[in-house]
């Protein structure tokens, strides 16, 4: 074992692990303020990678109109998720399974579709500052990676502040704690889930343009990512933004260390066991308590 | 233009060539041949070459005439990539449509499935993959148009050795098709005085190896092997900084995948048998028919497809109208220099490809340029 | 000024029970009005269909003389209605500050465009809001409770919590289900002190409760059984009514 191979690891493990805690970051705000677990996050950073592809490289506009489409792309997805699956379910008294399977069903449809019109090729999307590289003691990592760790922290603040200081923040929050009380306030409990579905499409939009370039945008993509961002999630304990960031990091390291000290062939056996051992050790998840406000 | 158009007559021409030909009526009923392909599932990247070669062959040899006047008429099923589909199309089309012939399966599952049933008919059978199974030698209508995954292996060592006299080599391999060479790898690798410093394998899904990749880079081979199915292990190796020559195999050639490459594209070696770019002579009518056809180039699995049809009109026009299954296995069963390959299939490996057969080619920022080196 | 609240001849069934029928009355503004009544006599499902839980079978509620018969839950708590729930319904994991600011910010007056970006008048409402917290949190003596989760308080406070938020709002109209459920008689007390003060400030109350002590508080009882008001007087005169006495009274 020599440095570079440990720091590479370490680095692999790293990028690998915000990926999932990107994802991740979005079903627990979905969990949080609708109660709901998201099934189609991935496929909603899916759709977001492919706006963005269709922007950027199809049409050729600026990187940063496909980005920012891409994003958007997402919140528009994640509204008409709540509008045209969520809520029909929901009047018809679903429960906790029916919405699971409604967004189940959503996934797959998703992934068809991109199937249907895409194939099976896998597409680049470029990342930010293209594959342009950074030493790390003859190490490398991807600048855009970098990018991407950065962002991703930068979301869970504004998610932070979000819900501890702005109204509409601590309304999504009571709505899903208790949407009965919550209505007797005159909170609009109903819209409230539509903007928290909303706002899960937007991260999982984002989560789309800053991971498609490390992973390549390809019709199964969506499912891939959406595993490992419910482990993620679980480990940091399902209603945290941050508790699933750092849930994926754990995540993500352990599967790298493990290829390298072990043997590629025990990944993930190695990291499904620590998985294992941590929900049955702190069923609440690393950060489960901590899901009031904040963090 | 001209020259190509003879080309391709001349190349009818010969594979038509019957001593026994007989007077027949102007149209007589068609040479039915079945197909079974996947065109949709993972082996959609196999079967959609595949069909592109068969229907070019079809044109080109009923364009020709014929087999002895009779137009062959190919009927193409799709097998989803599931042996119990492929099954079932093979059923339909040696019961309901009668077919003289099968091309096909793409994969190996299939081919498994398919044989034992057309074997129970005798029917001549035309697989696209490797030999398979110990059993698969007592079909005396089954045929291999693509070599078993250990001929590959060696031309992938003798490449490695021989030209890059390589004495250490690093593999990273998926757990599907590159598990299968890997194996294959190991068993001729003392054959071949090289050690394997690191074998690191990832799932065939993998969005990530940079891991595996990495424990690669740290064992310092001088070269490296990738085999798989996804762009994936080829852009990480190059990120963690392998710069190593790459040698991989003939699954991840086409352009579909080379596509998914990128801007890693390059100093990657394929033992392959067609490269569109730079064509061998006998290649050369084949591939400017398929590129007035279809706008691209064409690499091996149209080139097998082209040559499977060819092979059964051949082997028709020899063993004649009246004959039945076991005739035209029979017909069959000796050499034929195809496009891609020379084949003998009376061999024991039922293909007979020899490693002389082998091109390699290599990918040069996203092109592919036919190397000098040959095995002989 | 008109009524706060009218019930308009409200009957409802459930199925083949006839819960209601034909129930009328009204609140008077400033009045602390009272609803007694035996079990089962639908004391719940009037004050639901007041509150907006249930939609009546026949008849209709105008609260501030608007029909709000069809209008839902949350409507009726903006235009000024709020009630609280005979088990306390507080959020339990906030504490009992943020659940007061809960309790009437965040009805969305901002925008959500506002809220993303951080603008000035979401800082200021948001702090509007806290100040307007403490203020009622002292009133009601909950200061020491103040950074407590509500679900960790034992049920009297968590009663006082659930009353606080609901005062938050300004509500025109305060309804009370059985408030008085699970409380100590010291807590009892606390509560006839604290619903008092809010009415000498000007709060109407409309109160259910089986508790007699609790109804000394009323200005105005409605006795309800086996579906239709039987009296409505002060709490003495229904003391008093032989007829209120044999159907409640003298169980």
């Amino acid at each position: 074992m020599t440095l570079t191979l440990l720091v590479q690891s370490v680095l692999a493990g790293l990028t690998n692990g915000f990926v999932y805690g990107l994802i991740g970051l979005g079903i627990a705000v979905v969990f949080r303020g609708a109660r709901i677990i998201n099934a189609m996050q991935g496929d909603l950073a899916l759709i977001g990678s492919v706006v963005a592809y269709l922007i950027a490289v199809s049409l050729g506009l600026p990187m940063i109109l496909g980005f920012l489409l891409g994003v958007v792309a997402g919140g528009v997805t994640g509204f008409l998720v709540d509008r045209l699956m969520i809520r029909p379910t929901a009047k018809r008294r679903g429960t906790e399974d029916s919405f699971l399977l409604v967004t189940l069903g959503g996934a797959f449809a998703v992934s068809a579709t991109v199937l249907l019109y895409f194939g099976r090729d896998s597409y680049v999307l470029p990342g930010i500052g293209g594959n342009a590289m950074v030493d790390v003691f003859d190490a490398a990592m991807r600048v855009h990676a970098i990018w991407l760790i950065v962002i991703s922290t930068g979301v869970v603040l504004a998610l932070r502040w979000f819900y501890a200081k702005t109204a509409i923040g601590q309304a999504m929050l009571a709505a899903s704690i208790d949407p009965e009380g919550a209505l007797t306030l005159g909170i609009n409990v109903g819209w409230m889930r539509t903007m928290t579905l909303a706002l899960g499409g937007l991260v999982g939009g984002l989560a789309g343009v800053l991971v498609a370039p490390l992973i390549n945008i390809q019709y199964e993509m969506g499912l891939l990512l959406t595993l490992k961002g419910f482990a993620a999630a679980i480990l940091g304990g399902l209603t945290s933004p941050f508790g699933a960031i750092f849930g994926g990091v754990i995540l993500g390291l352990v599967e790298a260390l493990a290829v390298v000290t072990i043997s590629s062939g025990y990944k993930d056996v190695v990291a499904m066991t620590l998985l294992i051992a941590i929900m049955i050790a702190m069923p609440q998840g690393l950060f489960g308590r901590r899901g009031r406000l904040g963090g | 233009m001209l020259r190509a158009g003879l080309g391709t007559l001349a190349l009818a021409g010969a594979t038509i060539m019957s001593p026994m030909a007989q007077a027949q009526g102007a149209t007589g009923e068609p040479l039915k041949i079945g197909a079974i392909i996947s065109l949709t599932g993972p082996g959609a990247g196999l079967g959609n070459p595949q069909r592109q070669g068969m229907l070019l062959a079809e044109k080109t040899i009923n364009a020709a005439g014929g087999v002895n006047g009779r137009p062959i008429r190919i009927l193409i099923e799709d097998d989803g990539s599931k042996p119990d589909i492929a099954k079932s199309k093979a059923e339909r089309l040696m019961y309901d449509e009668k077919v003289s012939a099968i091309i096909g399966p793409s994969l190996t599952a299939s081919t498994g499935a398919v044989a034992a049933i057309t074997n129970a008919e005798g029917l001549p059978t035309l697989c696209f993959t490797g030999l398979g199974p110990r059993i698969e030698l007592t079909y005396k209508s089954l045929f291999h148009l693509l070599p078993a995954q250990d001929l590959n292996a060696k031309a992938m060592l003798e490449y490695s050795t021989k030209e890059l006299k390589a004495k250490k080599i690093g593999i990273l391999h998926d757990t599907g098709y590159g598990q299968v060479v890997t194996n294959q790898l190991n068993v001729h690798r003392q054959a071949y005085g090289v050690e394997f410093v690191a074998i690191e394998k990832f799932e065939v899904g993998a969005s990530d190896v940079s891991a595996q990749a990495a424990k690669v880079r740290a064992a310092s081979p001088d070269v490296v092997f990738v085999i798989a199915t996804s762009a994936v292990p080829f852009r990480n190796a190059r990120q963690v900084k392998i710069e190593q020559p790459i040698v991989s195999a003939i699954g991840s050639s086409t352009y579909d995948y080379v596509r998914g490459f990128g801007e890693y594209a390059d100093n990657i070696i394929y033992p392959e048998f067609v490269v569109g770019e730079q064509p061998k002579d006998n290649q050369k009518a084949f591939v400017e028919a398929f590129q007035k056809e279809y706008g691209s180039l064409p690499k091996n699995f149209e080139a097998a497809a082209w040559d499977s049809v060819h092979i059964i009109a051949k082997a028709a026009a020899k063993a004649g109208p009246k004959a039945g299954s076991k005739d035209l296995a029979a017909a069959m069963r000796g050499s034929y220099p195809g496009v891609m390959a020379t084949y003998d299939f009376a061999k024991d490996d039922m293909t007979g490809i020899e490693l002389s057969s082998y091109v390699f080619s290599k990918l040069v920022k996203g092109k592919f340029e036919r190397l000098s080196f040959t095995t002989k | 000024m008109g009524s706060i609240l009218e019930v308009r001849d409200v009957s409802h069934r459930f199925g083949g029970l006839q819960v209601l029928k034909g129930v009328s009355f009204d609140v008077a503004p400033g009045s602390i009005t009272g609803l007694i009544g035996p079990n089962g006599a639908g004391k719940s499902t009037l004050f639901n269909i007041i509150s907006g839980f249930l939609t009546p079978s026949v008849g209709d509620i105008v609260f501030l003389g608007q029909t709000t018969t069809d209008r839902g839950i949350a409507a009726r708590s903006r235009a000024g209605l709020q009630r609280t729930f005979q088990t306390p319904q507080v959020f339990r994991d906030l504490t009992v500050r943020e659940n007061l600011v809960a309790g009437c910010h965040m009805r969305g007056r901002t925008g959500v465009l506002e809220a993303f970006f951080g603008l000035p008048n979401v800082r200021r409402e948001m702090a509007d809001a806290r100040r307007r917290a403490d203020e009622i949190i002292e009133r009601f003596d909950l200061g020491p409770w103040r950074e407590i989760p509500a679900g960790e308080l034992p049920a009297g406070r968590q009663r006082m919590v659930e009353l606080a938020r609901a005062v938050m709002c300004e509500p025109k109209l305060l309804c009370l289900d059985e408030p008085s459920s699970g409380l100590s008689t010291t807590e009892v007390q606390t509560l006839m002190e604290t619903l008092e003060r809010l009415n000498a400030d000007g709060m109407t109350v409309l109160l259910v409760s089986h508790d007699m002590k609790l109804m000394e508080v009323t200005s105005m009882v409605h006795a309800l059984c086996f579906g239709e008001i039987i009296a409505s007087g002060s709490l003495h005169a229904m003391r008093e009514s032989p007829r209120v006495r044999e159907a409640y009274l003298g169980t």
